[in-house]
């Protein structure tokens, strides 16, 4: 019976999956199972009644052989793990690879007869999926590295296009400002009719020259995300009619018509960019206005939806002009793209404005699409979403154009503190206030305006923001700390090339501005707003 | 309050020296191990009770426990204690700093269970050593938990005792403090006592 | 051994002051015994004394077993020294080594303390 008894749990020991070694009260070895032999190579009736170290000498002063003498003297039970025991025994799989091993040595006390079992476990597996865990973290890790490397080059890369826009921006249009003040200048002293058809041309150069400037500025700065739309609250009534007003002279010696036509259901009255849609308009009507020798011009608004927080508007500008080749309107949103270049020849443009079109159009969630053919015409037709304008929030329009009998009938008196540094827009300005009666300082720089405010009072202060010694921002920083009962309203005059640039004119202080080029309607619809006469 | 029992000078300097040597020999090992220098030190050791120990570790605090049962002439539980984080950095720097600290987390069971293993039986083969006693040793326990959860998992009574020991372990730059406990009842404690002073008495 | 030598016997815990006395008076019961917990006491003593051997714990608060070796062996190139450690770390023996000390076991027991004798009557 005890024969029976043990020899299953020999079997056991020969079968198992675990290398089982047993040692006795000497060290020496009694068990040895068939795992180990097949693992070592050594079989049992080799490694019977030997020490460990005998066999393997190699194992001397190593973690397992002083677990196996804490077994005999302490009693004490051991782990090896594999965290920092590779193999301490030299045992090979099939493929003749070590076996990663995890090791117990457990003391066993038979009879006051200390004995030891040495078990051996393969953990090679568990090994191999910590690796793969280990390689997938690296990678991931890196990947993240990359990644963020990346970001910091578009950042940086972002910045240089930013810097670059607006500088470009100011460099540019300071010049152009200087061209087209000093042009209205000229045309006061023009003595005869040939002098004024000659800057009448300049003065038409120069504002073509002054859109194709901004057409492409405007689209760098959407292609760069630094575009930011605003919201105002305008009557689209009013939008139109500006438009068509503007374009006016481009019909008059054709024999075309401008219709508009309003959705008998909508409101008149949103949030939003005035600004951009009349841009946008202005582009689809001069394009129809080109392109139409006789017939036509129909603009319709309506209403597209029943959403009443985000109202949404289907514009369209219909032609009974020459119309366009069927191929050629899938690409006509391009940029770059006119219907042909013999167009661009008859017609001029720079193929840009349709293309800042569709990026205004879609800024403000919308789609912008065309129907056309050759000798029927063509529809341009955008949606926009905008936002709701309560009633009570609407303020008297100043229709600049109205502005022009004002200017007639009011002058307006007192004195203007003018900021700017550069000579030309120091004329220009200087003469555009003096023509509406005001009494005009000037001062070169911030630490000049300082000075001399600090000694006179004045009705309004227009402030150049870019300046030497000190800029306009800072300049107004300290006249507002100077100030103490009246506020005199300051009015920045900025080249207003980059996001964020308004914010800071109203951060440092000052009340509203004027983006340049500026015109003659731009400073009198300022000094109505600013001045209580 | 703890009632702190009254040991005289002469034997608070012999535990210390048993504990000394206990860490001592485990640091050997532990260097061996992972070829890196490695030095463990007792500056200090207290008898303590539960609730004690528990707010001196900071109640919600996560530690790493690795626990043997001895039994012998007294019974007793001995564990070394980490909190968490420094049970990382330890088998971080023990296995070179390379893995990402996903893999040591991973690992963290078993490496501090070897660690804890190479600890408590040097200290508790130190004490068999000088007072000449044997003790029958269990497998090392490994468990992640707050104090209390840790003290509550080994069943003690609120008469008993604990040898708390703090442990300091140098390695590659960095000091790390551990501990080391011996939750003893309250016979346990009187016999470990009572064989301090026997073999104190031989050396006077 | 005639000779009657002196040794100093620097160890923080007085216990194993205590045992090594206790042995080496059973040993070499004709030798002068000193003791000294720290590393100021023992530099006091060596300059008061004449000291042929030292036996130094590692661990000990302060200045350890190593430093203080180091130091004394420049003031006193005759003497002999011992350092006693639980931590048998391969690089503590080196450093033992370079200084020319013998390194001992702890636990102190007869065997460890004549191995450590063997070497001083060398």
């Amino acid at each position: 019976m005890i024969n029976s008894s043990l020899s299953i749990y020999q079997s056991v020991a020969e079968n198992i999956d675990i290398g089982i070694i047993g040692l006795d009260k000497n060290q020496h070895i009694v068990i040895w199972n068939k795992w180990i032999s097949d693992k070592s190579g050594r079989t049992h009736d080799d490694s019977e009644n030997k020490r460990i170290e005998e066999i393997f000498p190699e194992l001397s002063e190593t973690r397992l052989i002083d677990a196996i003498d804490y077994a005999y003297r302490y009693s004490a039970p051991s782990i090896i793990s594999n965290v920092f025991n590779r193999s301490p025994l030299p045992l090979f799989n099939d493929n003749a690879e070590k076996i990663i091993q995890h090791i117990n040595v457990i003391p066993i006390n038979n009879e006051n007869e200390k004995n030891c079992i040495i078990q051996i476990t393969d953990v090679s597996a568990s090994v191999d999926r910590e690796k793969a865990l280990e390689k997938q973290v690296k990678e991931r890790k890196n990947a993240e590295k990359e990644l963020r490397i990346t970001l910091q080059e578009l950042e940086k890369a972002s910045k240089i296009k930013s810097n670059f826009l607006a500088s470009m921006s100011h460099e540019v249009r300071t010049p152009m400002n200087g061209i087209i003040g000093m042009t209205r200048l000229l045309k006061k002293t023009a003595t005869d009719n040939k002098q004024d058809e000659y800057i009448r041309i300049i003065d038409d150069s120069a504002h073509s020259l002054l859109t194709v400037i901004n057409d492409i500025l405007d689209f760098s700065k959407i292609e760069a995300g630094k575009l930011i739309l605003e919201e105002n609250i305008f009557e689209i009534t009013d939008i139109i009619e500006d438009v068509v007003k503007l374009l006016q002279p481009g019909i008059e010696d054709k024999k075309v018509n401008i219709k508009t036509i309003y959705d008998s259901n909508m409101d008149y009255s949103y949030l939003g960019d005035n600004t951009r849609l009349k841009q946008i308009l202005i582009n689809l009507l001069s394009n129809a206005i080109k392109f139409t020798e006789e017939g036509v011009i129909t603009l319709s608004v309506q209403k597209n939806g029943n959403d009443k927080i985000h109202p949404s508007l289907r514009i369209s500008v219909s032609d009974t002009g020459i119309g366009i080749d069927q191929e050629k309107l899938p690409s006509l949103f391009n940029v770059f793209t006119q219907a042909d270049s013999s167009t661009t020849r008859k017609y001029g443009g720079t193929g840009l404005g349709l293309a800042i079109c569709k990026k205004l159009v879609e800024l403000m969630n919308g789609t912008i699409g065309v129907e056309s053919s050759p000798g029927n015409g063509s529809t341009f037709w955008f949606t926009i979403t905008v936002g709701q304008s309560s009633s009570d929030q609407i303020t008297t329009k100043t229709n600049n154009y109205d502005l022009y009998e004002k200017l007639e009938d009011n002058k307006f008196t007192g004195k203007v503190l003018l900021v700017e540094d550069v000579l030309v827009n120091q004329m220009i300005a200087k003469s555009i206030l003096k023509e509406l009666g005001f009494d005009v300082v000037i001062a070169h720089n911030g630490q000049e305006a300082l000075d001399i405010f600090s000694k006179q009072p004045f009705s309004l202060i227009f402030m150049d923001c870019q300046m030497p010694v000190m800029d306009g921002y800072e300049a107004t920083k300290r006249i507002r700390k100077y100030e103490t009962d009246k506020r005199t309203p300051i009015i920045a005059l900025t080249a207003l090339a980059m996001k964020g640039d308004s914010q800071k004119c109203f951060d440092s202080g000052m009340d509203d501005y004027i983006s340049k080029p500026y015109e003659l309607e731009d400073i009198i619809s300022c000094v109505n707003k600013w001045i209580k006469n | 309050m703890t009632n702190t029992p009254k040991l005289t000078e002469l034997e608070i300097d012999y535990l210390s020296e048993i504990f000394n040597i206990g860490v001592g020999n485990a640091a050997s090992s532990l260097s061996q191990m992972v070829n890196q220098p490695i030095k463990l030190s007792v500056p200090e050791f207290t008898f303590i009770s539960a609730e004690d120990l528990v707010i001196l570790l900071g109640k919600e605090k996560l530690l790493c426990s690795v626990s043997q049962k001895m039994d012998g002439p007294f019974m007793a539980q001995s564990l070394l204690l980490f909190p968490e984080n420094d049970s990382l950095e330890i088998v971080k720097k023990m296995l070179g700093d390379h893995l990402s600290d996903e893999s040591i987390a991973e690992l963290q069971n078993e490496a501090m269970s070897e660690i804890g293993n190479i600890v408590l039986n040097a200290c508790i083969g130190s004490l068999s050593e000088s007072l000449e006693t044997n003790f029958k040793i269990d497998l090392p326990e490994f468990e992640r938990s707050t104090p209390k959860n840790i003290l509550q998992s080994k069943n003690l009574n609120t008469d008993d005792l604990i040898l708390f020991i703090r442990i300091e372990l140098t390695l590659s730059e960095s000091k790390i403090s551990g501990y080391l406990a011996f939750l003893l009842g309250f016979d346990s404690f009187a016999v470990l006592h009572d064989n301090l002073k026997a073999k104190l008495n031989t050396l006077i | 051994m005639p000779d009657n030598k002196t040794v100093l016997i620097v160890d923080d815990s007085k216990v194993s002051r205590m045992m090594i006395t206790a042995i080496i008076k059973e040993k070499q019961p004709e030798w002068i015994l000193l003791e000294s917990a720290n590393a100021a006491e023992t530099r006091e003593l060596a300059k008061a004394n004449n000291i042929n051997f030292f036996s130094i714990d590692l661990n000990m608060p302060g200045k350890d077993g190593l430093e203080l070796i180091d130091l004394l062996q420049h003031k006193y190139t005759d003497a002999k020294f011992a350092l006693l450690t639980a931590n048998i770390q391969e690089h503590t023996h080196e450093s033992a080594r370079k200084l020319g000390a013998i390194c001992i076991n702890k636990p102190i027991t007869e065997k460890s303390i004549s191995e450590m004798l063997d070497f001083f009557n060398d």
